[in-house]
């Protein structure tokens, strides 16, 4: 009961604020319903974002449709385009940018209103805006980001007697030495303690690796740079600690229950994490990713967008009307709560400390993560996890899978 | 006349709704994966190009296709002699238990699993076997072993599959042996007891040949079954992985087809599985049917 | 000692032994799911701070409660209850009639058809699911009912297989009788071959609804608006947020809910699954 009244609570304030804010705008000429096929059920903060937007009663209503994971939300898509009823949008990861618009035809905001685009555009960090442009149309607001940060349980960290003044740039000799010493002092020893480090085994930290080691998955030609001296460089980096011994590679979610659980001492992963991980039984402390030793850094950001599939003209028109919301300062307030970075030109407080060294990166600068080319590029992420996978577990030494990554992932996005 | 008519008429209307239904809903697809394995098409992709014999050929070169294909073989080797020999030998026992208080909490704990829905028994096993601090590893630690990686360990991860399926499909085939050995006379048995048999020998003189068409039974449908169970658990619990070394054949057909929508090479491999399929039927049909004792 | 008293004691031993090992293999067999029982009233706080609990430590009904405010799952019950039921309906009263022409009544083509629908007992589920979902989508029956009912009906290779023996194993006289009174064919498959083959039905209605409640790629794939997904389907997705904050009590409660009614249809009905099976012996 308190959970539903505080959220009625937050979104009804939200509304009044909004409304202030967008002003009161004359509802459409025809009423109209939108459906959102999106990666958050009705308790994560988007929901408030559209209960904010429908209590303004502009004539467009909202409704959110949970349909899973990135993955899984686009496969369902594709379902529903072709059987001629697609969601009016979907949260798109940015990694699926080119399968958006090249194999389901997401819309150019531009095209669809182009003066009420840029007034939507207007909203966010300029210097973004290409990580939501593919083959020049502007798919999505550049305004989910996050971007992998270090979480440490403090508790296993001061019982290893290791210093919690951590450094601003951690680099991976000051990482892997902690785990070692984490390890020294614990394994065994203490009663939830089981490993040291985990690095997540994904295509996004192995990305940030390869970067921070000066290299590229994609380079900004678009061309596959794989077969590089860095990329081998910053793969070895990334495999070390498994071979070592130190990380166990498992899913995300093995990965999460075992560090909520005070199994896990290190733990890199999404910065929206902060949103969750601080206040289980692990008590966080998060720290910027780590580095590679000598090199500049060049970190890799995540996330998603809302891309309008709707195919008729005044679904498209109403899908706008709620990006312009989300794009006001209220709207991205309340989308903050995520853990997401913020991204807009508003000034919007972050939600907690633990996300400052994720604020750190995003000034420091960010990269877009990978963003697979080509109509296949669906299966270009399940065939890089894989070749991480066997370089991780040693079937293959880092050299051979870095090789054969490429030579596979070159045959299938070539046709783009 | 008109009797007669109907009377002629009769059995085929009995007969079609089956008949029909297996057809267009079964049959049917199997004849258009026949043409969807030679063309390259999505469900949005604006024309349908003819591409020959070339998802084939892409398929057989392609390691991942292998890998399944070995990995198929080496679940079948295990997990059909497993469910086909452990549910015997708890079957015995059950009947040995019967008439019992017990037997019905015996029969109803042993079947429970086969119940369940995979997205259960996916979230349960996950927590089990995690390897950085499932519940198994504490077990191996509190015992002084070193713990293991299960799932995702490369040597483990596809017995942990079998484990698992096993685990979530026994049931059925346990409750048809039950069945068959309720349905040997004791008589029978009697007989053979007071001829001096023990208990192995009646098992195998006695029983087993009587309850053989049932032993065909279930040799015929527990290699399908196994096959398409696999695809829930490794869906729940690997995804395939690690790399590959948990995919079957139908796993990644519903990879290729139903994640990425490459209608074409997964029609393939749906036609390499029919012809599979197909000759392990024919034979176990072929083997089978000159060692079933029929009353 | 005598012999025969030896020989009983040494029965009473054998059996003391098979229910042990009998009620040590329940013990494993169940033993992945005590956590989930035991999770499913442990309030979700409390579950993340240990790896392992067995016991509750504070238990309550509040995962219920969270789980229904986060996703429709009453309506997912609701969805379970109906299409499992209306597959097995349609599995009953398509393979009912097969069935019994397979039986009792002769007409060319019999063996061949009659093989025909039995080869499909051998078909795994997963090879006509491309054909169909594509058809699926083409005739725009994406996300509905229909779309998870209709096409799980089809695979009734076992059921007119263990529905014509069990017609089979009727006598001919109860047929003789009727037909003396002028009963015609459906009359005779109506009044007298159905009423006495209700434990095959039964069983198998429960085997129906068993399978059809847990369909899993199938539904995943046809079913998208979430007030219209079953049990299962919904599990995996409320399995499937991203991030950290699996929410494993409501989850956990809502596994529970999706078991308990199976499990009470399979003790209600396990006698007679046993005794359909049996009286149905395979044979050719």
């Amino acid at each position: 009961m308190v959970e539903i009244s505080r959220r009625g609570l937050l979104a009804g304030s939200a509304a009044v604020a909004a409304a202030t804010v967008v002003g009161a705008r004359p509802a459409l000429s025809s009423d109209a319903t939108i459906e959102i096929s999106s990666i958050w059920g009705p308790d994560k903060p988007f929901q408030k974002v559209v209960d904010a937007f429908n209590a303004l009663k502009t004539g467009v209503t909202v409704t959110n449709r949970f349909d899973g994971d990135y993955e899984t939300a686009t496969a369902k898509a594709l379902a529903g385009i072709a059987a001629g009823k697609p969601p009016a949008m979907m949260t798109t990861g940015w990694k699926f940018g080119y399968y958006a618009r090249r194999t389901l035809g997401a819309r150019d905001l531009n095209e669809i209103d182009s003066e009420k685009a840029a007034s939507i555009i207007a909203n966010f960090v300029p210097s973004l805006m290409p990580l939501v442009t593919i083959d020049g149309a502007v798919i999505g607001l550049p305004w989910a980001m996050s971007t992998p940060i270090t979480f440490i349980n403090s508790a296993l960290w001061q019982e290893a007697g290791l210093d919690a003044n951590l450094p601003d740039y951690p680099d991976t000799d000051w990482l892997y030495e902690a785990a070692r010493k984490l390890d020294a002092a614990l394994k065994g020893k203490h009663a939830t303690y089981r490993s040291a480090l985990a690095l997540s085994n994904n295509e996004w930290t192995s990305q940030s690796f390869i970067q921070n080691a000066g290299g590229y998955i994609i380079d900004p030609d678009g061309k596959l740079a794989l077969n590089s001296a860095e990329a081998v460089r910053g793969m070895e980096l990334f495999c070390q600690p498994a071979h070592e011994g130190l990380w166990t590679p498992v899913s995300g979610k093995e990965q999460d229950a075992a560090f909520e659980s005070g199994a896990l001492a290190i733990c890199t992963t999404s910065s929206t994490r902060a949103a969750s991980f601080p206040f289980g039984a692990a008590k966080a402390i998060t720290a910027r990713f780590p580095g590679i030793p000598g090199q500049a850094r060049k970190m890799n950001s995540g996330g998603n967008f809302l891309a309008v599939y709707a195919r008729n003209d005044e679904q498209a028109k109403a899908s706008l009307a709620f990006l312009e919301f989300c794009a006001s300062a209220e709207g991205q307030k309340i989308w903050s709560e995520v853990g997401y970075l913020n991204t807009s030109v508003h000034d919007i407080p972050l939600i907690n400390d633990f996300m400052k060294p994720a604020a750190g990166q995003l000034q420091d600068g960010l990269t877009a993560e990978t963003i697979w080319p080509g109509k296949r590029g669906l299966e270009g992420q399940t065939i890089w996890r894989k070749w991480v996978s066997r370089m991780l577990m040693k079937e293959v030494d880092v050299q051979a899978g870095l090789k054969g990554a490429h030579d596979e992932l070159a045959a299938v996005l070539q046709d783009a | 006349m008109t009797r007669s008519f109907v009377a002629k008429l009769a059995p085929w209307l009995f007969v079609g709704p089956a008949v029909l239904s297996v057809v267009v809903f079964l049959y049917g697809p199997i004849l258009a994966s026949a043409g969807l394995s030679v063309v390259d098409w999505n469900l949005l992709s604006p024309q349908v190009d003819f591409v020959g014999l070339n998802n084939y050929r892409s398929l057989l070169a392609n390691t991942d296709f292998q890998l399944s294909a070995w990995n198929t073989f080496l679940y079948c080797v295990i997990l059909v002699p497993a469910q086909i020999v452990l549910p015997l030998l708890f079957a015995v026992m059950i009947h040995a238990v019967r008439g019992s208080r017990m037997e019905r909490v015996y029969r109803g704990s042993l079947f429970l699993p086969t119940i369940l829905a995979y997205s259960v028994a996916g979230v349960a096993w996950s927590r089990l076997l995690n390897p950085i601090n499932g519940l198994f590893n504490e077990v191996l630690v509190f015992f002084g072993f070193g713990p293991s990686r299960w799932h995702t360990d490369p040597d483990l991860a596809l017995l942990c599959v079998c484990l698992v399926t096993f685990w979530k499909s026994f049931g059925l085939n346990m409750l048809l042996w039950i069945a068959a050995l309720a349905n040997v006379p004791d008589t029978l048995r009697e007989a053979a007891r007071l001829d001096g048999a023990g208990p192995w020998r009646r098992f195998f003189s006695i029983e087993l040949p009587l309850i053989s068409p049932t032993a065909f039974f279930i040799s015929v449908t527990t290699v399908f079954s196994v096959l398409d169970d696999i695809v829930g658990v490794v869906d729940v619990l690997t995804g395939g992985g690690p790399a590959g070394r948990s995919s079957n054949l139908l796993y990644f057909l519903w990879q290729q087809g139903l994640q990425f929508f490459q209608f074409g090479p997964a029609s393939a491999v749906a036609m390499v599985s029919i012809a599979i399929v197909l000759a392990i039927t024919c034979a176990q049909f072929w083997f089978g049917e000159k060692r079933v004792h029929y009353q | 000692m005598t012999s025969t008293a030896s020989t009983a004691s040494n029965a009473a031993l054998r059996r003391g032994a098979v229910h042990l090992m009998l009620a040590a293999l329940s013990l494993l067999t169940l033993f992945p799911l005590l956590w989930m029982l035991s999770a499913a009233f442990t309030p979700n706080e409390l579950i993340t701070q240990r790896a392992f609990r067995l016991w509750p430590e504070e238990a309550s009904l509040s995962n219920f409660r969270i789980a229904g405010e986060k996703h429709p799952i009453w309506w997912w019950l609701f969805n379970s209850v109906l299409t499992a039921s209306a597959i097995t309906l349609g599995k009953l009263a398509i393979s009912l009639p097969a069935g019994y022409a397979f039986a009792r009544l002769p007409f060319r083509g019999r063996r061949f058809l009659f093989g025909l629908v039995i080869a499909t007992m051998s078909f795994p589920a997963v090879l006509a699911i491309i054909p169909t979902y594509i058809a699926v989508v083409k005739i725009q029956a994406f996300d509905t009912y229909s779309a998870m009912i209709v096409p799980s009906i089809p695979y009734i290779g076992f059921y007119v297989f263990y529905f014509r023996q069990a017609f089979r194993s009727l006598p001919d006289e109860m047929f003789e009788a009727a037909r003396i009174d002028g009963c015609g064919i459906w009359k005779q498959f109506r009044d007298i071959a159905v009423p006495n083959v209700l434990p095959a039905i039964a069983a198998l209605s429960v085997i129906s609804f068993m399978g059809a409640w847990n369909i899993y790629l199938w539904g995943q794939l046809v079913l998208e608006d979430s007030a219209r997904k079953t049990l299962t389907t919904g599990i995996a997705m409320f399995a499937d947020v991203d991030g950290a904050d699996t929410p494993w009590g409501p989850l956990m409660a809502t596994s529970l809910l999706s078991v308990l009614p199976v499990l009470g249809l399979f003790l209600l009905a396990q006698r007679y699954i046993v005794q359909a099976f049996s009286s149905g012996t395979v044979e050719k």
